[in-house]
């Protein structure tokens, strides 16, 4: 990554802001829906959120991809930094779901298959996320984190087909290219918020590789140095040895 | 419209949240590399 664009795109924040200011412009405008009444206005902030989700995790698995075929460390931050993302996304989704299921099911929270797969894709990434942090070694982590990155890819599959495999709670995906049952406002309503939602994960990805990379250099800079560190002041075992006796 | 309202505030302000703490471990990192440098 360059300096420049380290520095310059203060426009994709102000465009993030802007993007979001509109979403929520066309999510209060939209018609009310007769079935649902006012909270079907959480469809706005749940599809996008999961939606993210979805992006997040799939970016994370081709950096991991990227990282294992290059080698270049910086797609390692890439796929941490996304995760990262993705797990914030899947916890809104989660709880702007559980909100939306209180006003329509009256529950918060059912073990219907649709919410549970989520709750384990969130777990998978948050066990992610902690490998990410038990590791010192920098190649080392990439490499494991990597692994783990594509593997948690494949959860993702049934998270989003549970609705068709099984029959659950949960309704059927909300938007269906090929079958958009949604009125024109109410569809475009959504798109905006999706559009939204999307620039908002690009302009934080952008500041949360540029937090890895200062984080790496630190890290890079603290073992360059030649002062003792963890571990220097154990030496290790030899046979038939006695100890400090000798 | 309750539910509507409390799923907006804290979708919004939950990235509000991670948006701030986002910036405050930036600046703590800029201010760590400033210090190294």
């Amino acid at each position: 990554m360059t300096d420049a664009t380290r520095r310059s795109p203060a426009w994709l924040d102000v465009l993030a802001v802007v993007s979001v200011v509109a979403a929520l412009g066309f999510a209060l405008a939209s018609p009310r829906v007769e079935s649902q009444g006012d909270a079907a206005r959480m469809l706005f902030i749940h599809v996008p959120t999961i939606w993210l989700a979805y992006l997040a995790f799939g970016v994370t698995f081709l950096a991991s991809i990227v990282y294992l075929a290059t080698k270049t460390l910086k797609w390692d931050l890439v796929a941490g930094s996304s995760a990262e993302l993705g797990v914030v996304f899947t916890i809104l989704a989660i709880f702007g779901g559980a909100i939306w299921g209180k006003a329509t099911w009256n529950v918060y929270w059912t073990w219907d298959a649709r919410l549970t797969l989520t709750a384990v894709m969130l777990f998978i990434y948050i066990g992610y996320l902690a490998l990410r942090r038990a590791i010192a070694d920098p190649e080392a982590r990439a490499r494991r984190s990597a692994v783990l990155g594509i593997l948690g890819l494949v959860q993702l599959i049934p998270v989003h087909f549970s609705v068709t495999w099984w029959r659950t709670l949960h309704q059927t995906n909300t938007f269906r290219p090929r079958d958009i049952q949604m009125d024109g406002p109410i569809l475009a309503a959504l798109l905006v918020s999706v559009a939204a939602f999307t620039v908002v994960y690009a302009a934080l990805l952008r500041h949360r590789i540029r937090l890895a990379e200062l984080e790496l250099a630190a890290l890079e800079a603290a073992a360059a140095t030649d002062g003792p560190v963890a571990g220097d002041a154990v030496s290790p075992p030899t046979i038939g040895s006695t100890g400090a006796a000798e | 419209m309750r539910y509507v309202v409390i799923g907006y505030i804290l979708t919004y302000g939950t990235l509000i949240g991670y948006v701030w703490l986002l910036a405050a471990r930036l600046r703590a990192a800029n201010k760590r590399a400033g210090g190294q440098a």
